[in-house]
């Protein structure tokens, strides 16, 4: 009985040891990022670094914001941050209401061609992103969008696939409820508007943060679609910071810390909703 | 005119009411699909074409597109003193997946294993697993740019200052060295997707039914028992979902190779993708390029196909 006792506990103790273990190597490197930025030249370009750099004289510990200011001279952070959220922005308002659309209509309204229609789209699934890099940068050029915001934008303003989870989730609301509405003489467009769009906020909520997320971190797109420096997104300047071959890291390490701190903070904010979407997403995928 | 139409009384009652309402319908659901129809026409469907159309000529975007048949393709495949990196970037890609896939199957497996028992703090960790998936691309490689820099980085730095660790490892110059760069972008990208993958196990798992192990445990069945007998094969679908869709993933990886190594040391890490990039962009070759887009595309929908033909899609199989 003792030994059974012991097996357990040694057992939970490994368990929390590999947790742990693992909460290191995912998070320790962004600790470790910030840290760093925070430090004074000298101590950054340390062959033997300490969490935390002291002063030399009083063996203090400090805190310094030099290497920012100096990241903001390089980088144009308040224009970059601009063209990201107008980017970011339009795209997923624009996405969450033309998605969630076509969603409700491939899962409740009956139209000729409607099965046919939704098939084709399926399929076009399997061509990669990638893949439509060059086609679509040849469609932009056509469209006189080239090397503008327009082109961050229009290529992105909707998702096949997130018609598709709509369309999943639309098929999950009862639809006693529309057609409650329906006997009182509310249209297809109000039914959506104000009974069903509604209930699926969840559904809303995930597909909004991952829009965002994936237009705020997007890199190849705007890297092949721009050259002007004006209509930069953050990544893309962060990612002009990290090629060039120097080894500037107290400007580079600031630089990250200003690019993927908010995005960080805006995941640990809707986290909750970002895990139910991922889970609940590849069960019913 | 017709007389059908005169005599028919019921035409004007109930059943045109039904019809037009019938025909509302329609409508409404045309307009919901839509900006989709448009959206899919103009960036979907005719770009394709348009780049397909393209893969078969002469391009450099500054003159007239001259038409080649399929040229493009042939010499890709066969004409190595004009293109020697096509074959090359594919084995690149190739031993890319081999490295990743392994790693990003087992330990997120691993965790998610852990995690699905009574742990405390699930959400914690969950939530600490899944902060490299939100960053940014580029963010990572920024971070991982300095924590392998042969001088100042935090891994070098480790490797240095920690007794018997300094005797089983040695500093390197990680990206710099044909033979370390690959595997570390690999391990790179394995960090980066861990917490996703560990969220559609967790999803896996508890979407299997517990009488299951309940009945195991009454037979006296032990917990690696129920690991290789229940488990794994309740999780066959899920380990397939992640392995085809991480092979389509992987077989696009480009950003970290773009920013980290440029392809190199010695065109060591020159991903397909990268390879089309620079066909494209630094060589003006966009016939190539599309032609290059289009064997991707042949790559992956093989792959799709084979994930239908072969892959369980229920638990069944």
């Amino acid at each position: 009985m003792g030994y059974s006792r012991v097996r357990r506990h040694v057992n939970r103790f490994l368990l929390y040891f590999v947790l742990i273990v693992t909460t290191v190597v995912m998070v320790g490197p962004f600790v470790w990022l910030v840290l760093s930025s925070l430090k004074e030249k000298q101590d950054m370009y340390s062959i033997h670094p300490t969490p935390f750099a002291r002063r030399k004289d009083t063996g203090r510990i400090y805190v310094t914001f030099e290497n920012y200011t100096e990241a903001f001279d390089f980088l144009d952070f308040p224009l970059l941050a601009k063209n990201t959220l107008i980017v970011a922005i339009i795209n997923t308002s624009v996405n969450l209401l033309l998605n969630s659309m076509a969603g409700y209509a491939f899962a409740r309204i009956n139209f000729p061609g409607r099965d046919k229609i939704f098939k084709i789209m399926l399929m076009s699934l399997m061509v990669p992103a990638t893949v439509l890099l060059i086609p679509n940068l040849l469609m932009v050029k056509t469209l006189g969008m080239y090397n503008t915001k327009s082109a961050l934008i229009f290529p992105f303003v909707m998702s096949v696939y997130n018609v598709f989870m709509m369309r999943q989730f639309f098929m999950g609301v009862p639809a006693s409820l529309e057609e409650a509405a329906r006997v009182d003489g509310a249209g297809r467009f109000r039914t959506f508007f104000q009974i069903v769009l509604p209930l699926v906020r969840p559904a809303v909520v995930t597909q909004g943060v991952f829009t965002f997320l994936w237009n705020y971190n997007n890199f190849l797109w705007p890297l092949v679609a721009l050259i002007d420096k004006k209509n930069y997104t953050l990544a893309l300047g962060l990612g002009s910071l990290v090629t060039v071959g120097n080894t500037r890291y107290h400007v580079l390490i600031a630089s990250s810390v200003v690019v993927a701190l908010p995005l960080i903070v805006l995941f640990l904010i809707f986290q909750r909703y970002i895990v139910e979407g991922i889970m609940a997403g590849s069960l019913k995928g | 005119m017709r007389p059908a139409a005169a005599a028919s009384p019921k035409r004007t009652g109930i059943f045109a009411l039904l019809k037009k309402e019938k025909y509302r319908e329609y409508i409404a659901g045309y307009l919901f699909i839509a900006p989709l129809i448009v959206y899919f026409i103009v960036f979907q469907i005719t770009p394709m074409a348009m780049s397909l159309l393209y893969s078969f000529t002469e391009w450099n975007m500054r003159t007239k597109p001259t038409f080649v048949g399929l040229r493009n393709y042939v010499d890709l495949f066969t004409n190595t003193l004009f293109y020697p990196m096509f074959w090359p970037s594919l084995w690149i890609t190739l031993k890319y997946i081999l490295m990743i896939t392994p790693i990003s199957l087992t330990i997120p497996l691993l965790l998610a294993l852990i995690l699905n028992t009574k742990v405390k703090g699930q959400a914690f960790f969950r939530t600490a697993f899944y902060i490299p998936v939100v960053t940014p691309g580029v963010a990572q490689a920024a971070l991982w740019k300095w924590i392998l820099d042969p001088k100042f980085g935090l891994l070098n730095a480790f490797i240095r200052n920690t007794p018997l660790i300094n005797r089983l490892f040695s500093t390197h110059s990680w990206l710099n060295e044909t033979r370390t760069a690959l595997p570390v972008l690999a391990v790179m990208g394995a960090w980066g997707g861990l917490g996703y993958n560990i969220l559609i196990y967790l999803a896996g798992l508890k979407a299997i039914p517990d009488e299951l192990y309940e009945s195991a445990y009454v037979d006296g069945a032990n917990s690696a028992n129920t690991l290789i007998h229940i488990t794994l094969p309740m999780l066959k679908p899920t380990i397939f979902f992640l392995l085809v869709t991480g092979l389509i993933g992987n077989f696009q990886v480009f950003d970290q190779m773009y920013l980290l190594t440029g392809g190199g040391p010695n065109d060591s890490t020159l991903s397909y993708v990268l390879s089309l990039y620079n066909h494209a962009f630094r060589y003006y070759e966009m016939g190539i390029a599309c032609s290059m887009s289009y064997i991707l595309l042949s790559i992956i929908l093989i792959i799709t196909l084979l994930n239908f033909k072969f892959v369980p899609q229920t638990i069944d199989d």
